[in-house]
């Protein structure tokens, strides 16, 4: 199968300052990719070349085997650019089933695929406002609804949950789980715990430069070291040591405290798990959560 | 052959009815539209129309006749068809005028806002770039016909017998008026591409026609060959139409022509580079 995305040498600067420096990269179509960095990073910049928004500087950009730009790429990617806003005078469902026919649909199927995009954000009753009568979350989940239009194959999300409430972040989190068989999402977001939830994948750009590509949670195996992580209801500092003497634990990192990333053989240990509940059980500790393997923080930031 | 909604025209003209629609049925297009009506409509009743009595009456069409010449525009004296002839003049000074101010919009709100990134994915820039040009052409083709109408209306009001001549010439006229709008929407078109605020884009096409020949002498007077960038200043002809027949006014239609093509080529070549 043929990259979905597909990246070679993709240089962009604004004069003498570099955006997007020497991108080589290449994603299969599948489970969502995360795309994470600090801002500045150039997680828009690439997210615009890849939407044909800009073009870049050097370097070539290919997307389901097309450049980047090409007609053949028209209505098969969807994306929700970051800060883009709707006619104020015209009204939500006029703009949708507008972008819609301009996506091929006809003029009663293009009410439709509008009215069932509205419904997949929960915003059907809002068909006939304007977007200048929503707050800010809603005119996110209607640029959102506009991405998702026509079953695009691929489909990039610049910051999707940002500035929304949690239920609404919620609902976003559903569809894009939901609609993940048959498109693929690539969504920028500094919420990490939300991206390891949803991906698979992960590319972290810093100072426009590609640090990392990397499957979430598959590092473990690969090098035979296994990871839980515990969180415990309160700091409890005296518990490390405990822990460290477990059989199998390489290593053990703390945060605050309160949180403990343990490393450790699980070729030679499979039940660490378990030991690690009777150790607080018998020390009497209250603990949140015990989970397999790293966050994706710490998998991106703990070893830099 | 590909029925027309499949055809890569479609998007073409879906986004020129986009710009109707925003034009004639949005509340604030369907304000201009009214306020330009009501001052043509003002026109029609008070300057044309007693311009055209004046012209029909044996006391003062004498008089009339004789301003006419002083202005350069006896041949209006050969029209049997006093209010078009009046209509005429006041149309080729007029609708350009229109043409920049509605058509200066074409893309910068919507650039400036983000909007333009919703339709890129759905169309190509071509598309959006030809499209609102036609769509602006479209508009100001609607108010021709418009004011066409009223003043045929006009003629009948005034008990004209001259009703067939009348159905005659609005064709022709329509005709000329097109083609002499056109650049002017096109120039609107290329400046919306490289202005970033719509007050910039109409100060640059005021500069361009007002002053813009001025400029062109000054520096031709140093460098002869400049003298050729006349030829790139929109309505050049109009004043010489306005003393000729819609007929023989056609003569001087490659000149519009010509800019029109030339501004759109040079405005969606920018175009397709531009960041949105």
């Amino acid at each position: 199968m043929s990259a979905l995305i597909e990246c070679q040498g993709l240089n962009k600067s604004y004069g003498n300052k570099y955006a997007l420096q020497d991108i080589n990269f290449e994603i299969k179509a599948g489970q969502p990719i995360a795309l994470v960095g600090p801002n500045g990073a150039g997680k828009s910049t690439l997210f615009g070349i890849l939407s044909g928004y800009m073009a870049a500087t050097s370097g070539d950009a290919r997307v389901l085997g097309y450049k980047v730009g090409s007609p053949e790429l028209i209505g098969r990617i969807g994306a929700l650019p970051q800060d883009a806003l709707f006619d104020p005078n015209l009204t939500i469902m006029q703009q949708l089933s507008f972008l819609a026919r301009l996506q091929g649909f006809e003029k009663a199927a293009s009410f439709k695929e509008a009215a069932r995009v509205l419904e997949l954000m929960q915003l059907a009753d809002i068909a006939k406002e304007k977007i200048t009568a929503l707050s800010h979350g809603m005119k996110k989940r209607v640029a959102i609804a506009q991405a998702l239009m026509g079953s695009p194959d691929l489909v990039l999300l610049d910051e999707p949950t940002a500035g929304l409430d949690p239920a609404n972040a919620r609902n976003i989190r559903q569809q894009v789980m939901a609609l993940s068989g048959e498109t693929t999402f690539v969504i920028s977001s500094h919420n990490l715990d939300e991206l390891e939830r949803l991906c698979d994948q992960v590319l972290l750009l810093e100072q426009g430069e590609l640090k990392t590509q990397k499957m979430i949670g598959l590092q473990q195996s690969a090098q035979d070291i296994s990871y839980l992580t515990l969180r415990l209801q309160d700091k409890n500092p005296s518990i490390e040591s405990e822990i460290k003497k477990l059989k199998s634990v390489s290593h053990i990192s703390s945060k605050q405290n309160d949180e403990f990333v343990i490393g450790y053989y699980h070729r030679v240990n499979t039940t660490l798990d378990q030991q690690l509940l009777q150790l607080l059980a018998q020390h009497n500790i209250p603990y949140r959560q015990i989970s397999r393997g790293q966050s994706l923080e710490d998998q991106l930031f703990m070893n830099q | 052959m590909l029925p027309l909604s499949k055809s890569s025209f479609w998007p073409t003209w879906l986004i020129a009815q986009q710009e109707l629609h925003a034009s004639f049925a949005s509340k604030r297009g369907l304000f201009v539209s009214i306020i330009f009506i009501v001052v043509w409509i003002l026109l029609l009743v008070y300057p044309i129309r007693y311009s055209a009595e004046a012209m029909h009456s044996p006391d003062t069409s004498s008089l009339i006749l004789s301003g006419l010449s002083m202005v350069g525009l006896e041949p209006l004296k050969e029209w049997m068809l006093a209010e078009f002839a009046i209509y005429w003049i006041v149309a080729l000074f007029l609708f350009p005028a229109s043409s920049l101010l509605m058509a200066t919009d074409q893309m910068i709100t919507e650039r400036n806002r983000g909007g333009l990134r919703f339709l890129t994915l759905r169309c190509s820039r071509g598309q959006i770039f030809f499209g609102r040009f036609v769509g602006h052409l479209l508009i100001q083709t609607c108010l021709i016909v418009m004011t066409l109408v009223i003043t045929y209306l006009l003629l009948l009001f005034n008990g004209s017998d001259l009703w067939l001549e009348g159905l005659q010439i609005m064709p022709l006229l329509l005709l000329n008026l097109v083609i002499v709008i056109c650049p002017f929407i096109a120039l609107m078109s290329l400046l919306s591409v490289v202005m970033n605020s719509v007050r910039m884009a109409s100060l640059m096409a005021v500069i361009i026609l007002l002053l813009g020949g001025l400029i062109v002498n000054y520096a031709a007077s140093y460098l002869p060959f400049l003298s050729m960038l006349n030829y790139w200043i929109p309505g050049t002809q109009v004043a010489q139409m306005a003393q000729s027949t819609p007929s023989l006014a056609l003569l001087t239609s490659w000149s519009p022509i010509m800019q029109t093509v030339g501004f759109l080529v040079l405005g969606y070549g920018l175009f397709k580079r531009q960041s949105i």
